[in-house]
């Protein structure tokens, strides 16, 4: 017994703890005052030299968000959030102006280094086989850098901060931000409208496949901030692109806002396949700390045969709420949902997906893995909804879940809604715990029972790894192995 | 918590008589602070009883002469063991005298016998105003062979407020089947209570068929059970202008086990609500739900399961399915099947579909000479009659096999 006492203390000792991108980086920065208001509202609107259409809008919604009240209803508890005690703007200094890699502060391109993010386009294009990848890199709240934006160009795939494209492509933005998750949605998505700060924008041109995988690193580095990124990718007529963006934070002990939007438009026949990989801290063993992550994602599949693809791993965040979802609206339009949800310590995740079936013969897909050990809270809640002109609409959803241990919980909140009679839903959902056979199969083997759990795991989240781009499914097929350290003993 | 008080509620609180118990004042009250639930409240989301609700008919008072006259009327002969009631009030006047029955004792129930029941607004209400029910008991030990049948029946007046709320209770080893007909006409809105208590070991096979219920009705069915006590339990809905059927049950002692199936066959403006909560209470319990639903014309259908499983009830075995089958371009269906799960060593499952007559196996019918409507019959038939084959007790399967096959003969062609 003392080969499982050691491996129970050595489990300990990781633990959620073990976070490693809990580093911060030292830098100054520039912040708007403490606090939310019209000023603040106005600030951030002036600092990023924006027209007035957009100001207004900003206003709006600041004036609608104030009439509002926070959601509850998903499963997840925490302490009341004081709105007004944190900074809506924080940008590292010396972020104006054109910005190419040698303007860039070597402290944050150190940062993301250590983060393992490649800025620098020299080094990519030196290695000949290497895929490469376009990445966008936004620090608290404003971008920092957007590579290969040159050679995008030449495509005509716009890239870039979305505080750029508002100077540079006003009529594009004007034309499609709001048009997705408009101002009034929700709680969170009326105050990200209101106090947005940077995210990606990305217009992909008729036909074309883009030639590279798009990425956006964000990072939340500063104290007290909360960080509100507005992300919109328009797929036009025909085209193609594949997106995806990963997030880390510094290990504090205070609890740190992130509310983002993120809006898709597919437009006939074209294609968006968006993939995140979600690592925020998640706060120590304890619940001390962590990202409260309140997303607002949907896709609005409007042409006909247009097709979005959700793929996430979840293994960040103290608190998720988060609900990627399609509008299938285009006829033979298809949304796709393939996640995987970990949550250890004293994590709390709620999420799922939407599938709302507006157009005829439209189809949708829901695989979701949910994991929960530790003391941690893991829910999936999802819609699937046929409308009456939906004809022939298709949806499977399978949601399973995974509990490791006796103090965490895993539930189901699946809505299935269908008002067409030639429509068919299909649902499941199982629930169980590893498997005492299986572990046993993998430790006669000589693997020790850390080991062969995370070898199950990656088993029993394998439909979903599929669905991500190769580099980074083994990027998460490690990260599913460290977020589960500490689960098993 | 639903914020203005609508008028229904204000009605309710005009209708309690000012000479009501400190209790029903305590459980009207609790009422009061929830509100008359409608669609902001979640697990009331899809039966909006704040709009369909508007106006508060008149309380029904115990049953005079004419009342039994009209029930008396309506009953007409069988060869079942009945127990009727009148607007919710038990009549023993017209039941059947059980005293040659070993083990059988009915009594008029009083407030206390009731174990408490979940938290629900509606139960709250009709703990405020509902007197004059029975308690049905099952003594230690006994098996009662013949079926037992519970007849629900409206009044002389059926635009009428009614709260039924009732109690059988099972002593340990005790085995029964029992039959409850709900038949209180289409008017009116009525708020019934079923309490089902099942001592150790004890097996009860239940079977419920509402066909014509009261215009608005909320059915709530509490059930606790004991150790190792089995209930199987089907319900049969038909023609239910607007009727939620709620089960909350508690598997409350180690290796109890629950079947919960029941069939909604639906048409024309129809709106049916099965919800139910089942909590695990106890290590290794065992629970299967099963619903099917058949909805034509403008139907609704509503299904809405939660099986809970706290951390002490490991070896939880808990499966629910549900299943639509729409027939109309206008008929809807929505299911949302919860697991809530805080115990590792379980395994539970969900499953819902929804769709169509299935267009190949009409084809094969058809191929082989069954016209149309008759192929669809035979389908839906088969589609819904196996929820019936939980029930152990050959009486019951009979009279529900015998119901469906009437209710699909009477069925205009669906499409």
């Amino acid at each position: 017994m003392a080969a499982v006492q050691q491996t129970v203390d050595t489990v300990k000792t990781l633990d959620v703890d073990a976070y490693k991108y809990g580093f911060t980086t030292e830098i100054e920065s520039e912040k708007a005052p403490k606090g939310l208001n019209e000023e603040i509202v106005r600030f951030i609107s002036a600092r990023k030299k924006e027209p007035e259409w957009l100001t207004q809008w900003r206003l709006d919604a600041f004036k609608r968000w104030r009439t509002m009240e926070e959601p509850r209803w998903a499963r997840v508890d925490y302490p009341k959030i004081d709105y007004q005690d944190l900074y809506y703007y924080s940008a590292p200094k010396g972020t104006e102006g054109p910005r190419t890699l040698a303007d860039v502060d070597p402290e944050l391109l150190r940062t993301y280094e250590k983060l393992g993010i490649p800025l620098s386009e020299q080094e990519i294009l030196a290695g000949v086989q290497e895929r490469r990848v376009a990445v966008d890199a936004v620090f608290d709240s404003v971008s920092v850098v957007t590579t290969f934006k040159e050679e995008l160009g030449k495509a005509g795939v716009i890239f870039c901060p979305i505080s750029e494209a508002v100077q540079s492509h006003p009529e594009l933005v004007r034309k499609y931000l709001g048009s997705v998750v408009p101002v009034t949605d929700n709680y969170f998505a009326t105050l990200n409208s209101a106090v947005f700060s940077d995210g990606s924008f990305v217009y992909v041109p008729p036909g074309v496949r883009c030639p590279m995988e798009l990425s956006t690193y964000f990072r939340i580095n500063e104290q007290n901030t909360g960080q509100f990124e507005r992300t919109l990718i328009i797929a036009d007529a025909g085209s193609y692109v594949s997106y995806l963006e990963g997030c880390t934070a510094p290990k504090r002990d205070e609890n740190q806002l992130h509310a983002a939007v993120v809006e898709l438009v597919a437009l006939d026949d074209a294609e968006i396949k968006y993939s995140t990989v979600q690592n925020w801290y998640p706060g120590d063993s304890e619940g001390r700390g962590g990202i409260y992550n309140f997303v607002t994602k949907r896709g609005d599949c409007r042409g006909a045969r247009s097709k979005i693809s959700w793929t996430q791993v979840e293994t960040g965040s103290a608190i998720t709420w988060k609900y990627p979802s399609c509008i299938l609206r285009g006829e033979s339009s298809r949304g796709e949902f393939y996640s995987i949800a970990i949550s250890n310590g004293r994590q709390q995740v709620d999420s799922g997906t939407k599938m709302l079936h507006l157009g005829k013969n439209t189809s949708s897909r829901i695989i979701s893995k949910g994991i929960s050990a530790g003391r941690s809270q893991n829910t999936y809640r999802g819609q699937v909804f046929a409308h009456r002109k939906a004809e022939n609409a298709r949806n499977f959803t399978n949601c399973d879940s995974l509990l490791i241990g006796d103090q965490c919980g895993a539930h189901t909140v699946p809505y299935i809604e269908a008002k067409n009679s030639s429509a068919l839903f299909e649902h499941e959902a199982t629930t169980s715990k590893i498997s005492d056979d299986q572990l046993f199969y993998c430790m006669q083997r000589g693997l020790e029972p850390e080991e062969a759990t995370a070898l199950i795991v990656n088993g029993f989240v394998r439909d979903v790894l599929q669905q991500l781009p190769m580099e980074f499914a083994v990027e998460a097929q490690k990260l599913i192995a460290i977020s589960l350290e500490g689960s098993v003993g | 918590m639903t914020g203005l008080s609508s008028k229904a509620e204000e009605e309710f609180s005009g209708l309690l008589p000012a000479d009501a118990s400190a209790s029903a004042k305590l459980f009207f009250e609790q009422f009061q602070r929830a509100g008359l639930p409608g669609r902001r409240v979640e697990s009331w989301h899809y039966s909006d009883l704040r709009t369909r609700l508007r106006v508060v008919p008149p309380v029904a008072h115990a049953p005079d002469e004419a009342a039994r006259g009209v029930a008396r009327h309506k009953l007409g002969a069988s060869e079942r063991l009945r127990l009727v009631t009148i607007d919710g009030f038990f009549a023993p006047e017209l039941s059947d005298d059980f005293s040659g029955v070993a083990g059988i004792e009915i009594s008029s129930v009083g407030e206390a016998e009731f174990f408490g029941g979940a938290a629900d607004p509606m139960l709250d209400l009709n703990a405020a105003f509902s007197r004059g029910g029975f308690l049905l008991e099952i003594g230690v030990g006994a098996r009662v062979e013949p079926v037992i049948e519970i007849v629900a029946l409206a009044g002389a007046e059926t635009d009428r407020s009614r709260f039924g709320r009732n109690l059988i209770r099972l002593g340990a080893g005790a085995r029964a089947a029992i039959l409850e007909t709900r038949d209180e006409g289409f008017a009116g809105f009525g708020d019934s209570a079923l309490f089902i208590e099942l001592g150790e070991d004890s097996q009860l096979d239940y079977a419920c068929r509402c066909r014509e219920t009261a215009g608005v009705e909320v059915q709530t069915l509490n059930v606790m059970l004991a150790a190792r006590a089995k209930l199987r339990a089907v319900s049969l809905l038909a023609q239910t202008p607007f009727l939620r059927r709620q089960f909350f049950v508690s598997l409350g002692g180690e290796g109890a086990e629950l079947q919960l199936s029941g069939a909604a066959i639906l048409g024309r403006n129809d709106h049916a609500d099965l919800t139910m909560v089942v909590h695990h209470n106890a290590p290794a319990c065992v629970s299967r739900e099963t619903f099917k639903y058949v909805l034509g014309d403008h139907a609704n259908g509503v299904f809405q399961g939660k099986i809970i499983v706290p951390p002490h009830a490991q070896k939880t075995d808990g499966k629910m399915l549900c299943r639509g089958l729409l027939l109309s371009d206008d008929a809807a269906m929505s299911a949302k099947p919860e697991l809530e799960i805080f115990a590792d060593d379980v395994a539970c499952g969900h499953g819902a579909a929804v769709t169509k007559l299935d267009a190949q196996q009409l084809f094969y019918l058809e191929t082989r000479g069954v016209p149309h409507i008759e192929a669809e019959k035979i389908l839906i038939d088969a589609f819904a009659a196996d929820v019936f084959d939980t029930l152990a007790s050959e009486g019951l399967r009979d009279v529900l096999r015998q119901d469906l096959s009437d209710l699909l003969g009477e069925k205009e062609p669906a499409s």
